[in-house]
């Protein structure tokens, strides 16, 4: 009988943790070929700060109990640390899930840290959660090229 | 079995990840002005003598304009101001520029980075009078951001020295190095 208890409970832990993935609907790339704004006059640096559209990036996560996401820049080698990227949730998206955290801006660094979470997903997916962007720290003190980096969303929990 | 259902789960466990790829592009800015207290426009003059056999007494200067720029540049890169004067001088009359040290709050001054040179005379052919720009901002404000410009006249060579106006424009020129 033990035996079949201990199974039990394996095999449901299995199907919680396989059923646990997040992915992109749409907007796996932000890009920003050329300035929202450009200096203008002599004398002075950039003051403004570059924004994504509210729904730059669509989340989709499928869980089961309780789940938690981290976001984290994960190649930082050809960025500047003067460039604060932050993140934001824009919405809930839709589907069941409680979602909470993640309303205001929280800026990246290489260091994973919390985003939101959600609670009672029931192997229903939260699908479409808007993710918003933006770069504070343009200088004209930053060597003239092209930076690159990765935002990297980490799923963990049941 | 019940040990592979375990590490199943376990294995399964591991985290999944999203990936989002971001990119920006910052562009070179190459932007130079002049900060008049009025209008730009600058008189100078020589004063005669009164009394035979006296020199001509020292040229008069102007200390009113200042000099403002944003520059970014490549990695590696560096600018300079250059100034020349379009028109012709009078003769045997030197057209000085004196260059203050940078005041302000901008950045992109220190470390030698745009540093004021030894030049000191305004000619028809463009010198350096700041070289060594990288990234670099003055700031706006008339009187405390960017470097002060005075200007004077010297005599150069005496004999040549004429009566008369002449009416000439200073030019100042951003350039890659």
């Amino acid at each position: 009988m033990k035996y079949i208890i201990a199974f039990c409970i394996a095999s449901l832990t299995a199907l919680a943790a396989s059923a646990q993935t997040i992915s992109i609907n749409s907007g796996t790339t932000w890009s920003i070929p050329s300035l929202s704004s450009t200096i203008t006059k002599a004398g002075k640096n950039y003051e403004h700060i570059e924004t994504s559209g509210a729904s730059q990036t669509l989340l989709k996560v499928n869980a089961l109990i309780a789940w938690s996401i981290t976001a984290h820049l994960s190649a930082t080698s050809n960025w500047d640390s003067s460039l604060k990227l932050s993140v934001q949730r824009t919405g809930n998206g839709t589907g069941i899930a409680i979602l909470t955290g993640g309303t205001t801006y929280i800026q990246l660094t290489s260091t994973p840290q919390a985003f939101f979470s959600g609670l009672l997903n029931l192997t229903a997916n939260r699908d479409n959660i808007p993710i918003q962007y933006k770069i504070e720290g343009l200088s004209v003190m930053l060597p003239v090229k092209t930076y690159t980096t990765t935002v990297t969303y980490t799923i963990s929990g049941l | 079995m019940l040990i592979c259902c375990v590490l199943s789960g376990l294995a399964s466990y591991a985290q999944t990840v999203a990936n989002v790829d971001v990119s920006i592009s910052m562009p070179s800015v190459a932007l130079v002005d002049i900060l008049p207290s009025g209008s730009n426009s600058v008189t100078l003059q020589m004063t005669a003598p009164t009394e035979a056999g006296n020199t001509v007494g020292t040229g008069s200067s102007n200390n009113t304009n200042w000099l403002i720029f944003t520059s970014a540049v490549t990695s590696g890169g560096s600018r300079s101001i250059k100034g020349d004067v379009v028109g012709t001088l009078p003769t045997g009359i030197r057209l000085r520029l004196d260059v203050s040290a940078y005041v302000g709050s901008g950045l992109g001054f220190t470390g030698g980075n745009s540093y004021v040179t030894a030049n000191k005379y305004l000619t028809n052919t463009p010198v350096s009078f700041i070289d060594n720009i990288k990234g670099a901002y003055t700031g706006i404000t008339y009187g405390s951001n960017g470097f002060q410009l005075t200007y004077s006249l010297e005599i150069q060579d005496y004999a040549n020295i004429r009566s008369g106006t002449s009416n000439v424009t200073v030019r100042y020129t951003m350039a890659d190095n």
